[in-house]
């Protein structure tokens, strides 16, 4: 690659979203088309096949437990729930036979009092998707927030900004959570996720304050500065467009890491609570079933383990995409 | 792999490792046999893997895997045949080819063979820590005792650093390095050693040996060996267990670091050196990145104390974690409180270590 074109895009890549619009559709002397940034970055995420098979997997998950149990008026596909008890009629074992296939009368087998697991599991998978994505939206958001004031405005905002963060970096992320998720009563699944979001944010804050410290010192904002736009506007129209990459990518960690952390603690007794339930209940309820019941233990440790692998490949298959660089080969 | 690591909860695996590391092995080591389909999959499996890491040509691979499995198989079989896990013994000769294989390791990773000062250094240390063993072993068996060991570690770092100050020759600091490494790993083979002789009496008084729960034996009066062996065997689960929690977010960090470094111009120098790859990894590129690690695994500590609530939780330990799940438990503000402070500090003082190492590892943040 010519020097020209090296200089192009790193120009390319200083200007905001809106300047690739023009640039679309180009063809350069040797009749190649040239694609803009956000074009590219689809394609390389579509072509990152760990990513898309994480993406298919992820979202038949997801599917499958919001359509079984129904969505509001909507009624689920499942006829069985996960209050009522079911006669005990071919033993509590698993039906679910991969040869011949077929799903039969409880494709999980039935806990200890004779619940259908299926409808268990499918529901703490709901309440364990569901607070992780709040976990994510709110983390990121407060994140995001935090890091780019202190990045943008230096001073004695960042100092006080980022010793808040380096306050809550302190504490264990797992014991904090805690007394949090204590504190909140386990009942209200919304109150966990919120009180969860208000602790994973500062791995976010940091990152974007990095970003944000190289990227105020571009020319594009001195540009924006000189025309006498607005802090705020500089900061959301100008900066954090350019800082998309890192904040994707970490939202989508952040929410892997969520799913594991609020497991952890309704493993532990601080997050969700009977008669709610979730995938972490599920497996501290039946730890001591693996001899005599296994498959108690191992659907929801097997769904956890799921949903975490397929966010975490969907956030390396984002990272590839927005910075070629860090391909490893 | 790597995904693997931090995508699984902690909890569940800590259970699993309950289930098959303990009960399954305590069943498994009554008898420690072998039948021979147990053999074959070892073999194979383990010779696919070693030889999938050295890689190099079909034909190569070929063989080493040959080699391997055919080597494994023997292993094991002679395993099966004298119960090796129920009386497992490394002895003197097979102690002194561990010591001399170390050396010529050691000196295969710093300097290579031919320099003469690291060479003579490191082969003199070996045959001083074989020769100290080889009279002090029969003493160590019968009185041990914990001063005692630790004073002959100090002793063997000396006298690793003494024939690297007095053989090295003209590359003394790097003989020193080796010879002292080679004497740290000899000493950790020695104890190794020791632990290993003392094993089938362990098994006498504790049929099975790996434990689930607690931190030691109630009512167990043994030798002060067996005393250790015990110990050990209590933290074995609860450290596989938390440093997977600590694994997950090395790999992670060496990964994004290791990509950083690989951009540098000093690695397109060696490269263009026509230094092999193996060796720009190695040399130039890892040790650059594991600078930032340092940090890290000081920064970890608030990782580890949360990874230890919960492991402490699975593995019925007392400490910290159960005295933190229980005050919470019975909202006790006072004993949560003791919690915050105490890890809370020890996270503070970690914090300042680690910025302490950095400035020490890479100089250009001290300016």
């Amino acid at each position: 690659m010519s020097d020209d074109t090296t200089n192009e895009e790193t120009m390319s890549e200083q200007q905001s979203a809106e300047a690739f619009e023009v640039e679309e559709n180009l063809e350069d002397a040797a009749g190649h088309r040239s694609y803009s940034q956000g074009t590219l970055i689809r394609r390389r995420f579509f072509r990152h096949r760990g990513a898309m098979v994480a993406l298919t997997v992820l979202t038949l998950i997801v599917l499958m437990a919001f359509t079984s149990a129904g969505i509001g008026p909507i009624p689920g596909w499942w006829p069985k729930n996960f209050i009522d008890l079911y006669p005990n009629t071919g033993g509590p074992e698993p039906t679910l036979r991969l040869w011949p296939f077929r799903i039969g009368e409880h494709p999980f087998g039935k806990n200890t009092i004779g619940k259908d697991y299926f409808a268990l599991v499918m529901e703490g998978t709901r309440k364990s998707v569901i607070i992780a994505f709040v976990v994510g939206i709110i983390a990121t958001t407060i994140g995001t927030i935090i890091g780019a004031a202190a990045g943008y405005f230096r001073g004695i905002i960042e100092s006080l900004l980022m010793r808040a963060t380096d306050l809550v970096i302190i504490i264990p992320l797992l014991v904090l959570a805690s007394v949090l998720g204590r504190m909140s009563n386990g009942n209200n699944v919304l109150l966990l996720a919120l009180v969860l979001g208000v602790v994973v944010w500062t791995g976010m804050a940091r990152l974007v304050r990095g970003e944000v410290l190289s990227l105020r010192e571009r020319e594009f904002v001195h540009a924006a500065r000189a025309i006498g736009t607005s802090h705020w506007r500089i900061i959301f129209r100008h900066i954090l467009p350019n800082a998309i990459g890192t904040i994707v990518v970490n939202a989508t960690l952040l929410i892997a890491s969520a799913i594991l952390l609020e497991t952890a603690l309704s493993f532990l007794g601080f997050g969700v609570q009977s008669p709610q339930t979730s995938l972490g209940l599920l497996i501290s309820d039946y730890q001591s079933a693996l001899t005599t019941r296994p498959w108690l233990f191992w659907w929801p440790g097997v769904f956890i383990l799921a949903i975490a692998l397929c966010v975490n490949f969907i956030g390396d298959g984002l990272r590839d995409a927005f910075d070629p660089r860090q391909q490893m080969d | 792999m790597a995904f693997m690591f931090f995508s699984l909860p902690v909890f569940w695996f800590a259970v699993l490792l309950k289930h098959y590391a303990a009960i399954q092995f305590n069943d498994w080591i009554a008898k420690a046999d072998f039948p021979p389909g147990m053999i074959a999959t070892i073999a194979i499996v383990g010779a696919f893997i070693i030889s999938a890491i050295v890689g190099g040509t079909w034909k190569r691979r070929l063989i080493t895997f040959a080699a391997l499995a055919a080597a494994l198989t023997i292993v094991f079989v002679y395993f099966d045949l004298v119960t090796w896990f129920r009386r497992p013994a490394i002895g003197l000769p097979v102690y002194i080819l561990l010591v001399l294989g170390i050396a010529a390791l050691m000196i295969a990773m710093t300097s290579g063979f031919k320099n003469k000062g690291v060479r003579n250094a490191v082969v003199g240390t070996a045959i001083v820590g074989i020769v100290g063993y080889a009279v002090l072993r029969g003493f160590l068996m019968t009185k041990p005792g914990i001063l005692l060991l630790f004073g002959l570690f100090g002793v063997a770092i000396i006298a690793g650093a003494l024939c690297g100050g007095f053989l090295g020759g003209f590359s003394r600091r790097q003989a020193i390095f080796a010879s002292v490494i080679t004497s740290i790993l000899a000493s950790v083979a020695a104890l190794i050693d020791l632990l290993l002789s003392n094993w089938a009496a362990y098994l006498k008084v504790q049929p099975r040996p790996i434990p689930t729960i607690g931190s030691a034996t109630a009512n167990f009066s043994t030798t002060w060996w067996g005393h250790n062996i015990d110990t050990l065997t209590h933290i074995f689960l609860p450290t596989i267990a938390l440093m997977l929690v600590s694994l997950a977010s090395y790999t992670r960090y060496t990964r994004a670091s290791m990509l950083e470094v690989l951009n540098q111009d000093y690695i397109r120098t060696a490269r263009s050196k026509g230094i092999s790859e193996r060796k720009v990894i190695t040399r130039h590129a890892l040790r650059n990145s594991l600078i930032p690690l340092a940090t890290i695994v000081a920064f970890d500590f608030a990782g580890l104390i949360g990874g230890a609530v919960i492991t402490e939780t699975v593995f019925g330990w007392q400490g910290m974690g159960t005295m933190f799940r229980e005050g919470l438990l019975a909202v006790d503000p006072n004993r949560v409180m003791a919690f915050f402070v105490v890890t809370g500090s020890a996270a503070v003082v970690m914090n300042m270590l680690a910025d302490i190492a950095y400035a020490f590892l890479d100089p250009r943040i001290s300016r």
